[in-house]
């Protein structure tokens, strides 16, 4: 192999940088604000691919800023005291950069109402308070903060939470959910993906899977409802010291490890078996049995285990 | 010669009793007769056994004074019980004393009676069969047709019961409709669900979104995913269905059945969603 000489690589990096030069100069900066109450609606959709970042702040007004990729022909906006809608509008017919992201960073009143929806781009939100929902199909979700309300949907994004919300909807297809939340009321559903469900007080749950497994590891609140329900995936319950419950665990041909509590000296009143219809199903009280916890699957396994 | 007169021929015709044309008669019917002929040979060998008897036994001189006290014991006694107070003479010693060649005679002739009564019954017995055989011939069509006629009418009666529980039996759409929240939701996957996965997951794949500034590789990942879950959810339907089928008194299985319908209802609606976003 020829050597090549210094000269000729000093042009080929010169010729490099002035081509990146020229791509990030075609990428467009966007910075732009508009006013917005306090409890207004900001709505973005279209956003194909990158991030997009929300940030609540104490300011009446919506800031975006960032860069869009190439890709994007028009950003059309709808500006009023109440509401605020981005769309985001592709090129159609050609095939994209993937070696550019738009990335969006977007700042607005916290007790606004926020409705964002990607196709893959990434959607992070924290400090928001008004009610938020937040749909994504590969992209992935990362929340935290206290919005009022929350609805977060994903195909195969993962969706991570950490906060309280006055009521959780959660749904993916084959996105995992992984939640250190309080809220009322929680209800999460899934195909495939697995949940994992920690903090606190969470008094109403409903969690659903069709093969994904359900971690639950809160604490079981005094008076609440719960009912877990999985086709093939594994349902594993925490329990905690002191939890005041009644649990009725069955499955049709999965197993079931109640392990000690279902037996006598562990606070259990009741245990039977061999309910119709259902192969195998464990019933028991912890406690005065105040809660109600239900856990039906089909062909998975139902685990309790004991919690610090 | 038939048979049976033939049979009752053979002890005449051994003693040499019959007239020339009757014995002439016996004899052919034997030459024919298998049976008739093992029957001649018992009677001969019985005959022949009867013959090599001993003429004359003799007690044994211990045995002689026992019988002879009994026997008038119990003569003795009857008188006694009697009351007449005539005492009957007690019979003579030679009456007590064993029969001798005409004591064997009438063990001859009572082997002869005994062979006669059980040829009898014999006969008697094959009387009786070859009648509840005839009957029986006669009685098979009836029977039959008695069986065939109960077959049809519990036949008729249990599917006559199997229609009126059908009739009343709630569909699973009912029981999915009241255990749902959102039964249209629910009843309109258990539609889409009816149309078959296979459509649908083309279907699928065939919306998925292919916008702008996605690559073709994205496309089809999302569509793979769309299809691989809508399977596993179709597969979850097939096992609680054939589940519930099996089990139709379980609420367990109801709600399991429409947990999976409602999965399939949400995720044709976010393909839906999905391809419209696009």
């Amino acid at each position: 192999m020829a050597r090549r000489s210094g000269l000729e690589t000093a042009l080929a990096a010169l010729l490099a940088l002035s081509l990146a030069a020229a791509g990030a100069a075609a990428q467009q900066e966007i910075d732009r604000t508009f006013p917005l109450a306090p409890d207004g609606r900001f709505v973005l959709r279209g956003l194909l691919a990158g991030s997009v970042t929300v940030t609540g702040w104490d300011r009446p007004e919506v800031h975006v800023t960032g860069l869009l990729e190439r890709m994007i022909e028009d950003v059309v906006i709808d500006a009023q005291p109440e509401r605020v809608e981005i769309e985001l509008e592709y090129r159609r017919g050609k095939s994209g950069h993937r070696d550019e992201d738009t990335r969006l960073e977007i700042r607005l009143p916290r007790a606004a109402r926020v409705s964002i929806a990607t196709v893959s781009a990434r959607i992070g939100a924290s400090g928001v308070d008004g009610d938020v929902n937040l749909s994504t199909i590969s992209g992935g979700i990362d929340l935290s903060g206290r919005p009022k309300s929350l609805v977060l949907e994903s195909v195969s994004g993962s969706i991570d939470f950490e906060g309280e919300a006055q009521g959780i909807e959660i749904q993916t297809v084959s996105g995992d959910i992984e939640l250190r939340a309080a809220a009322p009321a929680l209800q999460l559903q899934t195909v495939s993906g697995d949940m994992e469900i920690r903090g606190g007080p969470l008094p109403r749950v409903r969690c659903q899977s069709v093969s994904g497994d359900i971690d639950f590891g809160a604490p079981f609140a005094p008076s609440g409802n719960y009912e877990f329900t999985s086709h093939s995936g594994d349902v594993l319950l925490v329990v905690t010291e002191g939890t005041d419950a009644a649990f009725d665990l069955s499955t049709f041909s999965g197993d079931i490890d109640a392990g000690a509590f279902a037996k006598a000296g562990e606070g259990a009143r009741k245990t039977r078996r061999g309910r119709p219809g259902m192969g195998r199903e464990n019933r028991f009280t912890l406690g005065g049995g105040s809660a109600e916890v239900s856990a039906t699957t089909f062909s998975g396994d139902l685990i309790l285990e004991r919690g610090d | 010669m038939n048979h049976d007169p033939a049979r009752d021929l053979l002890q005449d015709y051994l003693d040499a009793a019959l007239d020339e044309a009757r014995a002439l008669d016996v004899e052919a019917h034997l030459r024919e007769c298998p049976a008739c002929r093992d029957e001649l040979e018992a009677l001969r060998a019985l005959l022949r056994a009867a013959a090599a008897l001993p003429r004359r036994v003799e007690p044994p001189r211990d045995l002689w004074p026992e019988i002879a006290a009994r026997a008038l014991g119990r003569a003795s006694g009857a008188a006694a019980a009697s009351g007449a107070g005539s005492e009957r003479p007690a019979p003579p010693a030679s009456a007590l004393a064993p029969q001798g060649p005409r004591g064997l005679a009438g063990a001859r002739r009572g082997a002869q009676r005994a062979w006669s009564k059980w040829r009898q019954a014999w006969g008697e017995w094959r009387r009786i069969g070859a009648e509840w055989r005839q009957a029986w011939r006669g009685l098979w069509p009836v029977f039959a047709g008695t069986v065939a006629v109960l077959v049809i009418l519990l036949s008729s009666i249990f599917r006559q019961q199997e229609q009126e529980y059908l009739m009343a039996a709630p569909t699973i759409a009912d029981l999915l409709a009241a255990e749902c929240s959102e039964p249209e939701r629910v009843l309109a996957a258990y539609e889409v669900a009816g149309a078959g996965a296979r459509s649908d997951a083309a279907r699928l794949a065939g919306e998925s979104p292919d916008p702008a500034g996605t690559d073709g590789a994205e496309s089809g990942a999302l569509s793979s995913v769309l299809a691989e879950n809508l399977a596993i959810i179709d597969r979850a339907i097939t096992d609680a269905r054939r589940a519930y089928e099996a089990n139709p008194d379980s609420p367990q299985l109801i709600r399991l059945l429409a947990a999976a319908y409602r999965a399939r209802a949400a995720l044709t609606s976010r393909a839906a969603e999905t391809a419209a976003r696009s």
